[in-house]
């Protein structure tokens, strides 16, 4: 007979996760009552601060909110800065941008992939131990984040918070031979992002699947990095600038992080596996050649095959860099001169870890008069909670222990970046008057 | 000409009081030493100590250190001690995402890229809280470990160098 006892599982600290975080399970027999992802990471008022400031601030502020994806921040910032003045680049200056983004997710998805994710499918509880296991796998792994910092750094001015990106351009803009430099290292890591997408195939995944409706950006030539429409696999087809329209984000009680939902529907999951399953025809053809020999094709439901999309998206900004590098001439300036004037802007690029959204009002003086941010972990939260919720619920006979892990394996699938989605939690007080 | 190269790493945050001290000593260092030995203040992953340690046969690691002994008190521990440490006992303060510097000497253990001879100096930290001066406590074992870091390296003190000594010791007693 099922015990009646309300239990809770608490994991007071999410280990491998970018940021602070916790985890509340509270559950009777075999019945979840509730499951709480409990960001608590502190407010840390981007929103607000950046009030005031010039619009061309902006890039460097938002930047700040994370040093493993700050580029997705800048990229963000600067794009909707541009919409709003309808300043569109296009030729070199959009693939540079481009080929810092692809520097991003090589080195954000490399980190995650072989020194947070992959531990869960051995049971090990830490990188140093898959790396036990596996020396020359995770030793490749890591050379490829840095390959990834390298894009970065070459682009970017430095890897972690960029400081070459400006509001319609670049401060300075690299020479030929100064890309040609990574040539040898790309191809180098396209040929071990291969190899790694066969490793990753094999693991022993959960039988695990949700019918999720997947959200990510759309662009008729080119896999989602800079801009697109917004899809779903349940009809959504959007501009960016309607994001509002269909989005709207929730406070909980238990989160520093607002949640984002889609009005009307509810949750949904933006991400790798998400682009994958949505945007699966607009990879290189030897990235859909090496799905095709891993025998992984969309659409796939299984957010523990999140591993794969990523390493096949590694696969695929190797090979959009050497594409890049290859058909690059520098422009003739670096940057476009961008007009100052009252005006809204809204901007959203594809981060490592799924969609974001930037959106600001600038006055005539070109000071931000309101600024939103929705970084992707705000918007997977809630997904999050409900596949949690379903996940453990068989899994009740396990020891506590185990299903901690069990637990923190499902967050982890999402690659939360929790420092990221840590907003301004607006307190509302109201008092019980029920006897 | 010597056939050892030499890596000062300091480790820390700049913003987080105390815990930036391995990397003042290393800022310290960096303009007193000759070529073959490189100091660097930028290591945040495991990868970046990787890639200092390419062809590197000796390094000194700085770092900030909680274990609940006195503020300021100086650490010096060898391979021998690192490798017999409990974790638990000796937290060396790094930056987030999980990184911290003895999984770094793990690892580099395990990809064969650890320099032949190790050499960590922590210093205790006070306060970890937002700012960018350390505490009274830790600036007093700053001179101390300096000085022990040249006399390991078998070098002497340059005049410019012994200035910035007596200044923070000015300081100290000010302050004292």
């Amino acid at each position: 007979m099922a015990s009646t006892k309300t239990k809770t599982i608490k994991v007071n600290y999410l280990t491998r996760v970018e940021g602070e975080g916790g985890l509340y399970v509270k559950y009777r027999g075999q019945e979840v009552l509730d499951v709480q992802l409990q960001i608590y990471e502190p407010p840390r008022f981007y929103e607000s601060f950046l009030r005031g400031r010039k619009f061309s601030e902006a890039p460097d502020i938002t930047s700040r909110i994370c040093g493993i994806c700050p580029i997705a921040y800048q990229m963000s910032s600067m794009h909707a800065m541009e919409n709003a003045v309808g300043v569109t680049l296009q030729g070199p200056h959009r693939e540079l941008r481009r080929l810092a983004y692809c520097g991003e997710w090589i080195e954000s998805h490399g980190l995650h992939i072989f020194m947070l994710h992959a531990p869960d499918f051995f049971g090990l509880h830490s990188g140093i131990e898959l790396a036990k296991q596996f020396p020359d796998i995770v030793n490749k792994g890591l050379q490829l984040k840095k390959i990834g910092n390298e894009i970065m750094t070459l682009v970017g001015g430095r890897e972690i918070h960029p400081v070459n990106f400006k509001v319609g351009g670049f401060y300075r803009s690299p020479t030929k031979a100064e890309l040609l430099k990574l040539k040898d290292q790309l191809v180098w890591g396209r040929d071990v992002a291969v190899e790694a997408a066969h490793w990753v195939s094999k693991l022993n995944f959960p039988n695990y699947e949700e019918d999720y409706e997947f959200v990510s950006l759309s662009h008729p030539s080119e896999y989602p990095i800079n801009e697109g429409r917004i899809i779903s696999n349940r009809g959504l087809n959007i501009s960016m600038q309607e994001y509002e329209d269909h989005f709207e984000e929730k406070q909980v009680p238990h989160s520093t992080a607002l949640q984002s939902v889609i009005k009307g529907r509810g949750a949904y999951q933006v991400g790798p596996l998400a682009r994958f399953n949505l945007c699966y025809d607009q990879f290189s053809p030897l990235v859909k050649q090496v799905a095709e020999s891993i025998n992984f094709k969309p659409v796939c439901n299984n957010p523990f095959k999140s591993i794969i999309a990523r390493t096949l998206e590694v696969l695929y900004c190797f090979d959009e860099s050497l594409r890049i590098i290859d058909n690059y001439t520098p422009p003739t300036e670096p940057y476009l001169q961008v007009p100052v004037k009252s005006a809204t802007g809204q901007a959203c690029t594809e981060a490592p870890r799924g969609m974001i959204y930037h959106r600001y009002a600038v006055d005539a003086d070109g000071l931000i008069e309101h600024a939103k941010i929705v970084p992707p972990t705000s918007q997977n939260q809630l997904m999050i909670e409900l596949d949690l919720k379903k996940f453990i619920q068989p899994q009740f006979h396990l020891s506590k222990t185990d299903l901690e892990m069990q637990c923190e394996r499902m967050v982890r699938n999402y690659d939360p970046c929790i420092s990221c989605s840590a907003h301004f939690l607006k307190l509302k007080l109201e008092e019980d008057t029920t006897s | 000409m010597r056939d050892t190269n030499i890596a000062i790493i300091g480790i820390g945050n700049l913003f987080r009081s105390d815990d930036a001290v391995g990397i003042k000593l290393a800022q310290l260092i960096r303009d007193q030493v000759p070529n073959y030995v490189s100091v660097h203040t930028n290591v945040q992953s495991e990868s970046d100590l990787m890639d200092v340690w390419k062809n590197i046969d000796k390094t000194i690691l700085i770092d900030a250190v909680s274990s609940g002994k006195k503020s300021g008190t100086i650490f010096r521990l060898t391979q021998t001690d690192l490798e017999n440490l409990d974790p638990k006992e000796l937290v060396f303060r790094c930056s987030t995402h999980d990184f911290n510097l003895l999984n770094g000497i793990e690892l580099a253990k395990i990809f064969n890229t650890l320099p032949k001879e190790i050499t960590v100096y922590g210093i205790e930290v006070k306060t970890t809280e937002h700012g960018t001066e350390c505490s009274y406590e830790v600036q007093q074992a700053i001179p101390v470990v300096l000085q022990q870091i040249l006399s390991e390296l078998n070098l002497s003190m340059n005049r410019s160098f012994e200035t910035n000594l007596s200044m923070i010791r000015e300081e100290n007693n000010a302050r004292s």
